[in-house]
């Protein structure tokens, strides 16, 4: 692997510019309403009309309250995800996992890192040539229970976002993608 | 082709008669049957963005859980010398001296697998190494299990008797040496998949899908119908292959025989020609004196059309009478990758026109219900990559494992060219056909497969006819099979 590089912010600007300074909360509208869906599938604990996104999948352990829907007004439909909720889901599922800190990874935002966690993840899928959320859709697809909160970042992503690894190695020319 | 009544005289009886034109004679027809194409293998978007490692991963992914199911029942209480069976989630948590199982996708590391590197010293040596019948070194071959966390090496006897070869997903059971191989004691395969009960006539009717719409019932005593399956016509543009497959057509079409034949014919409802209908063409002397320039590098004129307008004038002669699937194969203008795609309509000047009735252009692997019967079948190259991998010679008992491993194509994407599957491993066998056929292969064989759920399914190997002049007819619904040899006395010497 070529060295990494200190600033990741080259990462960063595909994406939407999201603000973690302040918990505050980030508000993303989204085109598509799969609220029908969602309601036939849905946990017992949100069924709100105001809420959202929270696949099936949520029946999995993994699923926490990962929405915070009191703040939603009745009319809009939007998707949320906290800077709270996002720091707990790693602080459980990812560094409840390891055994030690993981390194190198002090310039890279909370959603970087989950992100990236959802790449190395190898029980779904290699993740070069396959955009994020393609990635998470078809572990859905194929009943492999992903964990719903990469859904909701990777769709705040441009065109689902690209594996980081696929992008540093096509920017140092290493892949034609 | 026995006739009911005996022999000679039925025959003489109803052929050799002088003409009366007082008496009536019925025209038979055939039996309509209805036929549900399935896409699967069809690739409509064509993109090479991903890696070929996707589809190792969505194999095992979707085998892992059957074999895992059957390897629980099997061993979730064994315990082999007071110590029982752990199970290993990933192949790289096994641990040195422990009694477990762990399922994982095999690999086989063969020396004499086309390397890379050979293809680098064919270009700057000029004698290339003769192409090999097998690629297995017997003693020299390694066997590994992978998954997405690691490899793992596997010995042991049984392993010899288990044939496998790169992209069965299996299970194996026992516990790693001191030196990291991993001491093989039982191994479990998916074995046949679920098969669907074969559809009755009438619930056909109730529009499945695609089905093209021909279900006219007739006859309901006759059955489900037959299908032919033949492979390898190889036509060259020669002059004398037109004798073995005019006398086929005479025999499809129902000209050849006494009535006690037609009507037997007459049961046919569809040829599948399984790959290999073009071959190589005769070439063109070209006279000393007129070589024409090259254009665009090469010689135009050189090109024969011969073979393609003897396929297409053979179709033609059928496609009024009889449903026809042709398959490419692997002298067919076709992609070299499997699946390959199906054959371009320009081929086919005649033919095309019956493109939306009775003629279809299908892709290799097919797999289509016919009557309400499943069939999956491929060209030979499957088999024949399969073959290379495996010592012995039974290729009926490697098609028999192709179904038990539930992979049309296991050494897809290793050394037999693919396509990078994206979405699902097309590979994998779903749902057990009830007729499962090779093509191009060196004789006819077949047996009848059973499965554990009741399910069976018929075998066959189908002959080259361009070196056997052996067609076979395979009766959908009892499954059982029969051979019809073409052959012109003065040829056999």
């Amino acid at each position: 692997m070529p060295p990494r590089r200190a600033s990741r912010s080259s990462s960063g600007g595909h994406q939407a510019v999201l603000s973690f300074k302040t918990p505050s909360k980030i508000v993303k509208s989204t085109t598509h309403l799969p609220v029908a869906k969602k309601d036939a599938a849905t946990s017992p604990k949100k069924r709100a009309s105001t809420s959202i996104s929270i696949p099936a999948a949520s029946t999995s352990p993994t699923s926490s309250p990962l929405v915070d829907e009191a703040t939603l007004s009745p009319t809009t439909t939007r998707e949320v995800v906290t800077n709270e909720a996002l720091a707990e889901y790693y602080k459980t599922h990812i560094l409840g996992t390891r055994r030690s800190q993981p390194l190198h990874q002090e310039d890279m935002s909370l959603q970087d890192k989950v992100l990236r966690h959802w790449d190395m993840s190898s029980q779904y899928g290699p993740c070069m040539g396959i955009s994020r959320l393609e990635r998470w859709k078809r572990a859905e697809r194929m009943g492999l229970r992903p964990p719903v909160l990469v859904k909701v970042v990777c769709e705040g992503l441009e065109d689902g976002g690209k594996a980081w690894l696929e992008e540093a190695l096509s920017l140092r020319g290493l892949c034609r993608l | 082709m026995a006739s009911s009544s005996g022999p000679s005289e039925g025959a003489i009886d109803a052929l050799m008669r002088a003409p009366d034109s007082e008496r009536e004679y019925t025209t038979p027809h055939r039996l309509q049957s209805t036929h549900t194409p399935n896409p699967r293998f069809t690739i409509s978007t064509r993109t090479y963005q991903q890696q070929f490692s996707t589809m190792y991963f969505l194999r095992l992914a979707s085998l892992k859980p059957h074999v895992d199911a059957l390897a629980h029942s099997a061993w979730g209480d064994t315990t082999i010398a007071g110590e029982a069976v752990q199970h290993c989630d990933r192949v790289l948590d096994v641990r040195q001296g422990e009694l477990c199982w762990v399922s994982g996708t095999v690999y086989m590391d063969m020396g004499l697998k086309p390397n890379i590197l050979d293809d680098i010293t064919k270009d700057h040596w000029i004698a290339a190494p003769p192409p090999r019948a097998k690629y297995t070194t017997p003693g020299a071959d390694r066997i590994m299990l992978e998954d997405e966390s690691g490899r793992l090496s596997l010995v042991g006897g049984v392993l010899g008797t288990m044939h496998l070869v790169t992209g069965c997903v299996v299970a194996v059971m026992g516990s790693e040496t001191g030196d990291g191989d991993f001491e093989v004691l039982d191994v479990i395969i998916p074995d046949l998949p679920p098969q669907g009960p074969v559809a009755e006539k009438e619930e056909e009717e109730e529009g499945k899908g695609k089905s093209k719409g021909k279900g006219k019932e007739e006859g309901k005593g006759k059955g489900k119908g037959k299908v032919v399956l033949c492979s390898g016509l190889s036509f060259r543009g020669g002059l004398r292959e037109s004798f073995t497959t005019d006398l086929l057509s005479e025999y499809l079409l129902g000209e050849l025989g006494t009535p006690t034949e037609q009507a037997h014919t007459a049961t046919i409802i569809r040829l599948i020609l399984a790959g290999n209908s073009l071959g190589a063409p005769l070439s063109v002397p070209v006279p000393a004196g007129e070589e024409k320039a090259k254009k665009y590098g090469y010689d135009a004129s050189a090109y024969n059309a011969s073979p393609a307008l003897a396929l297409d004038s053979f179709l033609a002669q059928l496609l009024p009478s009889l449903h026809v699937t042709v398959m490419p194969g692997e002298t067919d203008p076709a992609n070299v990758s499997m699946p390959q795609q199906p054959l371009h309509p320009a081929i086919f000047g005649e033919a095309k026109a019956y493109g939306g009735s009775t003629f279809e252009r299908a892709t290799n692997p097919w797999t289509a219900e016919v009557g309400g019967v499943g069939l999956l079948g491929t060209s030979g190259q499957p088999l024949d990559d399969v073959y290379k991998y495996v010592e012995g010679e039974d290729r009926l008992a490697m098609a028999e494992r192709l179904l038990r491993w539930r992979v049309v194509a296991p050494t897809a994407p290793d050394t037999l060219w693919s396509y990078p599957f994206n979405d699902q491993d097309q590979f994998v066998i779903e749902e057990c056909p009830h007729v499962f056929f090779v093509g191009n292969q060196d004789k006819f064989e077949t047996s009848l497969v059973e499965g554990a759920e009741g399910q069976r399914c018929r075998v066959v190997l189908v002959p080259r006819f361009s070196e056997t002049g052996e067609v076979v007819v395979v009766d959908l619904e009892t499954l059982e099979v029969e051979v019809v040899k073409f052959q012109l006395r003065e040829l056999v010497s």
